[in-house]
């Protein structure tokens, strides 16, 4: 009988530890920099907070002007879609679908209203940079800027 | 009395008295006392072990299975998160040329507006992944 109680003693803590274990993997949580940018062939403007960025988008975009209309670092969670509000009344949608040593799995979604304009699940390096675009705003088109890892 | 008679009735003695001694009551507790002690089979070692490893090995099993399915979230559509994101002190963007080589995997891509499309161009020997959607015929 002695034993039987030692061997429940230790068995209580073992089980907790088992149910416990998903949810501590659960929480994992990411942060991504979101940059905004609107391009246009309208004008030579460059209106962004780093000019550092200038030279790169000449190089792979070939728009004439480049205007920064925001920059927010959201926490992505497994469970969670982000929304971030962008020009022209469009909305990202951002969700942590994975995450592995070196790499992260998001779903990102741009649309307005009811219309999605881009559906994507892209794995990004982290620390990496992925570039999505192509909505019309503003007269011109929408860039946004992902930076993992930082 | 024969020799013979003389032994067949010395083996009867011997006999009974054995009986006797036998099934004398004290003779009998000491006999089962002494077997008690260094004759009884031990406990089957793994008694009842057994029951408790069943029931950790069916958590532990339980346990991957959830975890497993927390790795690989299906894509579930949810209502659209209000809550207000939170602005950080200001951050100073780190400039996107330094950035270490990336390469960025793209699993799917869709668009009801226009034709997509996932290119790569290089700078400064990095590459760089671009996803586009060629909304109501505007170029790049």
């Amino acid at each position: 009988m002695k034993k039987m109680r030692r061997g429940i003693a230790i068995l209580i803590p073992v089980l907790a530890f088992c149910l416990v274990l998903p949810f501590l993997r659960a929480e994992v949580n990411e942060r991504v920099m979101v940059t905004v940018l609107v391009a246009s062939n309208q004008g030579t403007d460059f209106n962004l907070d780093n000019d550092a960025y200038r030279d790169q988008l000449i190089k792979l975009f070939s728009y004439k002007s480049y205007s920064q209309k925001d920059q927010v670092v959201v926490r992505l969670e497994r469970t969670k879609r982000e929304k971030v509000s962008l020009p022209g009344g469009y909305e990202l949608l951002l969700l942590l679908q994975d995450e592995q040593s070196g790499k992260l799995m998001v779903q990102a979604v741009i649309r307005k209203g009811e219309t999605t304009y881009l559906d994507t699940i892209m794995s990004i390096l982290k620390p990496g940079v992925a570039f999505l675009g192509g909505p019309p705003a503003e007269g011109g088109v929408l860039i946004l800027v992902l930076e993992s890892g930082i | 009395m024969t020799r013979e008679n003389r032994e067949k009735q010395m083996n009867r003695l011997y006999r009974d008295y054995l009986h006797r001694e036998v099934r004398n009551p004290l003779v009998r507790e000491e006999k089962r006392k002494l077997i008690e002690t260094f004759f009884t089979e031990s406990a089957p070692r793994w008694g009842w072990q057994k029951p408790l490893a069943f029931a950790v090995g069916i958590v532990a099993v339980f346990s991957f299975l959830v975890f497993f399915a927390y790795q690989h979230p299906a894509w579930v559509p949810q209502s659209i998160s209000t809550h207000q994101l939170a602005q950080p002190a200001p951050v100073q963007p780190e400039p996107i040329l330094e950035i270490h080589p990336l390469v960025t995997e793209v699993k799917r891509l869709t668009s009801r507006v226009g034709p997509t499309m996932v290119y790569q161009k290089m700078y400064r020997e990095t590459p760089i992944t671009i996803v586009w959607v060629f909304a109501n015929g505007e170029v790049l």
